[in-house]
């Protein structure tokens, strides 16, 4: 789905057609899910979340911006956002550091099931980057991204200094940026 | 606490990732808006946080979620009804600004910072608004960032009524920028839809709520043959041509 499919279908949104929100929810829906569910310990709830995230869309399609990134992207973003003031502010929805780490090796290794359509390169060169990382930054990665820690709870967490845990956060980000720098300009 | 250049430098990239706690998410938010270099060093981490969403992998869709979904879309159904306004159409996207070059670089800075604070507050990071602890000089710090940001080549300013709100319209390589200070949160099941005055016609530049007064978006509406922003209070969703109170003028 390019850019101007995006701004087509928020712009039937826009105008109140409830199909578009159907066919949003049919496209995403499976993705907007997975993300909740990555981050929130409780399925039911990542379904809450996966609700409020369309609902928030169909609320309020004016929020989201075609020059800031694809539509997959915005509502991946706002469902994550949603799950990480859920499970702050609901300790018992944090899942552990070890599934959390566990998806992410298996993200990266393309291990995952049920792959559907929406942007499959994308994600398979997302998850090459990912791979391109060392081990402990993944892991300081994903308990910041997807576990919602602050770096002093991965720090905790990792029984490993703060500076150290802002160090691998960093260096994390900076290889993977870079990762998916080269991947970009080779094709 | 003051922290020095290089201890808020090393939370750059916990705080695009949303890893720091409230009072340090405030402390390197203002420092970015003054720091290029580590305006600079956010920016580039941002394209890997986002493109860390992506290595999620689709599940199946859980039974009931969209008939659920559904179903409390439809009970909206008596809310005001939300307009065209804020999503160009393609014939827009042709119409690209063409580059500003002449435009000395702390123009372009500061729309990078003003580029900085909308997708904060816009929610592409996590935002902890709430919990801030917004003292009166931190709100006087904000309000002096958005009129220095006003004062810029280019800038458009925004006042309202009340000396409170003060706005900026920065123009950008593909649009333009809005970042607010000051305003209240709009009425119940209102949104704020930003205007731009194109040879008299109002164009939609789209709809923002404020977190804690400060809110902000971006247009991809050329800012050329722009003579006047406003910004007014509609209905949830936005509308498509103004119909509610005037807050904000140029």
């Amino acid at each position: 789905m390019d850019r101007s499919e995006d701004r087509a279908i928020v712009k039937r949104l826009l105008e109140r057609d409830e199909d578009a929100l159907r066919e949003v929810m049919s496209m995403f829906g499976g993705l907007v899910f997975a993300m909740a569910k990555r981050v929130v310990a409780d399925p039911t709830m990542a379904e809450e979340v996966a609700q409020d995230a369309f609902l928030a869309l169909w609320r309020r399609p004016g929020s989201y911006n075609s020059d800031r990134g694809s539509l997959q992207s915005f509502l991946l973003g706002v469902t994550r956002n949603k799950a990480i003031d859920l499970v702050r502010h609901e300790e018992s929805l944090k899942k552990t550091k070890d599934a959390l780490v566990t998806e992410a090796e298996a993200a990266s290794e393309g291990r995952s099931s049920n792959e559907q359509v929406v942007g499959m390169e994308e994600r398979d060169e997302l998850r090459a980057a990912l791979s391109s990382i060392s081990k402990v930054q993944r892991e300081a990665v994903v308990l910041a991204y997807f576990g919602g820690r602050t770096y002093r709870e991965v720090a905790a967490e990792l029984g490993i200094p703060e500076g150290t845990a802002k160090t691998r956060l960093r260096d994390g980000l900076a290889k993977l940026r870079e990762a998916l720098t080269n991947r970009t300009e080779r094709t | 606490m003051n922290k020095t250049h290089d201890e808020l430098k090393s939370l750059i990239a916990p705080y695009v990732l949303g890893a720091v706690s409230p009072e340090e998410m405030e402390e390197v938010r203002s420092h970015i808006i003054s720091c290029e270099e580590c305006m600079a060093e956010a920016d580039g981490y941002s394209s890997a946080v986002s493109s860390l969403a992506l290595s999620v992998s689709p599940e199946a869709i859980p039974d009931g979620l969209i008939e659920n979904v559904m179903r409390e879309a439809r009970a909206d159904a008596g809310r005001p009804v939300a307009a065209v306004a804020p999503v160009p159409d393609d014939s827009d996207q042709s119409r690209v600004t063409e580059l500003r070059t002449s435009r000395p670089i702390y123009g372009l800075v500061a729309a990078a910072a003003a580029l900085l604070i909308v997708a904060v507050l816009a929610g592409a990071l996590i935002t902890t608004t709430n919990e801030l602890d917004d003292t009166r000089d931190q709100l006087a710090n904000e309000r002096e960032r958005v009129e220095q940001l006003a004062q810029t080549e280019g800038a458009m300013r925004l006042g309202g009524s009340s000396d409170d709100a003060i706005g900026a319209m920065l123009p950008t390589d593909e649009g333009g920028v809005f970042v607010v200070h000051g305003l209240d949160d709009p009425p119940s099941d209102h949104t704020y839809q930003v205007w731009l005055l194109d040879d008299g016609q109002p164009i939609s530049a789209g709809t923002f709520d404020p977190a804690s007064g400060v809110g902000g978006l971006q247009t991809d509406h050329s800012l050329d043959g722009v003579d006047e922003v406003a910004v007014t209070v509609e209905p949830e969703g936005g509308s498509p041509a103004p119909t509610g109170v005037q807050v904000l003028t140029t």
